[in-house]
């Protein structure tokens, strides 16, 4: 019996066997149910191209609450992945405007969401603290608009999805849908 | 040496061919589902089975409506709501797009190909508890087992009626052949009976099995006609299929005309969920208050006004969504607010409309005017009302809204006087109306749905307004009213009836 499997274990159909297992797991990687906006099945800190300092437009809430402030500024990122910049851009939104005429979208000790990079988009995994936030409609559709305009403005990020606590979110705080990602068209 | 030189080959070719069968992508496949071959596509880069969405409900015997953002299947008391995306390939890597009464579950969206509304095939199955599988000729979806159990009759003068009882929900659709009521229903199992009825419509009923289907044909008598409805299982009671036969019969579109309007009116946050606050004041109790206003407003017209809230309870967003799907007129009541902010004023705003929407609208309008089948004119009368009702309902309101916050300019003045303008009913009131996307309440209302953000609590203007009963007031009968002149062709079809107030009523300063 064993002389008869030590006679097919040759280097050659080893390596096809191999060959087959890759192909198979390949497969399997690339088919694979993805929910939208489950943490655990994104990519987290995708390779992207290096810039060490970054020039942000960052969208703020214009003292009328129904259009943006947008202040430019540089910051240096540490890490040369796109996750890396993307987890910095929002960090430096959330420290909130300086100059007059602009207006914070969420209170600037609030905690930080996840920042995740994942094919051709952001994930911003959101405290629950920010979903509670009470802002109404108009007001709301800004603050998503917001920090989807302002982490569009990094080289190739296209979309802009928003989880809360690993799990998918139906809105953001009570009226803005956001089951499928954010994109330039909308956040015009 | 020969033969290992052959074997080694042997292997690489079926290397080569196992690596082709892992990497072929079927584009299409035959699926059977109850006695109809239909054609199961799979999006580029999935491996998710869709079927175009009208020949899946057909064949299940489903009740369907399209609303903005979901697919609803009807079957019995089984109401599957499944996600609606423009975009099939994206549908598809959609988690958690099906909830089947109320309750969420994984399952991927339904979605368009090339104008063609597409359902996914195992997000239906596991929501109607059937069974989907693949043999050599395809997939083949299987409903679970349902057995006729009795067939019931009452005959009067009136109208004749048969009673279908089923061992638990069924599916079914409804035509004429000729003079004959035929009813099928799909996975259904029975005895192949004759009944005599022996009514003034009907004589006989004649139950047959056919291919994965139980039919039951009934001849009519001449001129008479037919309705159908379904009665769920419940505790005690087999789920029915009603079907009545009278000479009498009333077109669908009359009675859809003749039920009382039903408007439903959703004040936001409420429990726990203060909503937006400032200086004392709390979202959900003056929404709520302001809410009560218009529906009582409303009710005294003879409108049907139903509530997502009644009290200090938060209902949760699912629960509003689901209701307004059985409402004439949807609104939602909200404040906004942001510290700092010099925003203020009230905004109507409503759903962007959807391409893809109005496309499938302008199909239900064609098919209307020749389709006789009750049920499915009554469907398409549902989806045919929703094209542009949001935007008319919200004009009246608008420019009602509007006379309250312009100062009223008197057209006479006595004599060597000059007219005076005085000032606005509800001094430092400002109206727009936003078309917007993306607001979740409103996705699934059929018909008109406006949100309408009354004021900011974080201005100050605002706030002296939104705490003054009179300003409520006005402004409530004011909304009622651009309601009602919306309703007023159905209110008011002949020029009878209640009648709605045509005038804003601006007058008396708070």
């Amino acid at each position: 019996m064993l002389r008869f499997f030590a006679r097919w274990l040759t280097p050659f159909n080893i390596i096809a066997l191999l060959f087959l297992g890759g192909v198979a797991a390949f497969r399997w990687f690339q088919e694979r149910p993805l929910a939208i906006g489950v943490a655990s099945e994104i990519t987290e800190f995708m390779k992207g191209p290096q810039r060490p300092v970054l020039n942000l437009k960052l969208y703020f809430a214009a003292v009328d609450g129904r259009n943006f402030a947008i202040e430019s500024r540089n910051i240096t990122v540490k890490g040369e992945t796109l996750g890396h910049r993307a987890d910095a851009t929002v960090r430096e939104w959330l420290k909130g405007p300086t100059a007059q005429g602009a207006l914070p979208l969420v209170p600037r000790d609030s905690a930080p969401p996840g920042v995740f990079a994942r094919k051709d988009g952001i994930v911003l995994d959101l405290p629950k603290t920010w979903a509670k936030l009470r802002l109404g409609r108009s007001v709301e559709w800004l603050y998503a608009c917001g920090l989807t305009n302002t982490l569009l403005g990094l080289e190739g990020v296209k979309n802009v999805t928003f989880l809360s606590e690993g799990q998918p979110l139906e809105t953001l705080a009570g009226h803005v849908s956001v089951r499928t990602p954010f994109t330039a068209q909308e956040c015009k | 040496m020969r033969g290992l030189l052959i074997s080694r080959l042997s292997l690489a070719l079926l290397l080569v061919a196992f690596t082709a069968f892992v990497f072929a992508q079927p584009s299409s496949k035959l699926l059977r589902v109850g006695g109809l071959s239909l054609r199961a596509v799979f999006p580029a880069g999935s491996q998710v089975a869709y079927a175009d969405a009208g020949d899946l409900a057909l064949a299940l015997g489903l009740q369907m409506q399209v609303a903005r953002g979901a697919v609803t299947l009807v079957q019995g008391g089984r109401i599957l709501r499944i996600s609606l995306l423009e975009n099939v390939s994206a549908a598809a890597n959609y988690g958690w797009g099906l909830y089947v009464n109320g309750s969420n579950q994984r399952g991927q969206a339904a979605g368009y190909q090339g104008g063609q509304l597409l359902l996914p095939v195992r997000t239906v199955a596991n929501g109607l508890e059937a069974t989907l599988a693949e043999d050599g000729a395809g997939l083949v979806l299987n409903l679970p087992a349902v057995k006729l159990q009795t067939v019931r009759s009452d005959a009067s003068s009136e109208g004749d009626r048969v009673v279908f009882e089923f061992s638990k929900d069924v599916g079914f659709t409804a035509r004429l052949e000729g003079k004959d009521a035929v009813l099928d229903f799909p996975a259904a199992s029975g005895d192949e009976v004759n009944y005599e009825v022996g009514g003034s419509f009907i004589k006989t009923v004649e139950v047959r099995r056919g291919q994965s289907l139980l039919e039951a044909r009934v001849p009519l008598a001449d001129g008479a006609g037919f309705s159908t409805y379904a009665r769920p299982a419940s505790a005690g009671a087999p789920a029915r299929v009603v079907l009545n036969v009278s000479k009498s019969f009333v077109r669908p579109e009359v009675q859809l005309q003749a039920r009382k309007v039903r408007v439903l009116l959703d004040p936001s946050a409420g429990g726990a969920d203060s909503g937006v606050t400032a200086a004392g004041l709390r979202e959900k109790e003056l929404v709520l208050s302001f809410a009560r206003l218009v529906g009582r407003r409303l009710a005294d017209a003879g409108v049907e006004v139903r509530y997502t809230r009644n009290g200090d309870a938060n209902t949760p967003l699912e629960d509003r969504r689901q209701a307004s799907l059985a409402s004439d007129v949807f609104l939602s009541f909200s404040l906004a607010g942001l510290n700092a902010s010099s925003g203020s004023g009230t905004t109507i705003m409503t759903l962007a409309p959807d391409a893809a929407r109005e496309g499938l609208i302008a199909k239900a309008r064609a098919a209307l005017e020749t389709e006789t089948d009750e049920a499915r004119r009554r469907l398409l009368s549902d989806v045919v009302a929703v094209g542009g009702a949001s935007a008319l309902l919200a004009e009246p309101i608008q420019n009602r809204l509007l006379a309250l916050a312009k100062p009223p300019v008197p057209t006479q003045a006595p004599t060597g006087q000059t007219p005076t303008a005085t000032d606005p009913a509800i001094p430092g009131l400002s109206v727009q109306s936003l078309v917007v996307t993306r607001e979740a309440v409103l996705e699934l209302a059929p018909k008109a749905a406006a949100l309408i953000e009354l004021g900011w609590l974080s201005s100050e203007t605002d706030r002296v307004w939104l705490s003054n009963p009179e300003s409520m007031r006005l402004l409530a009968e004011n909304i009622a009213d651009g309601v009602l002149e919306y309703l007023a062709p159905v209110l008011n079809p002949a020029g009878s009836g209640p009648k709605p107030v045509t005038k804003p009523k601006a007058t008396g300063k708070p």
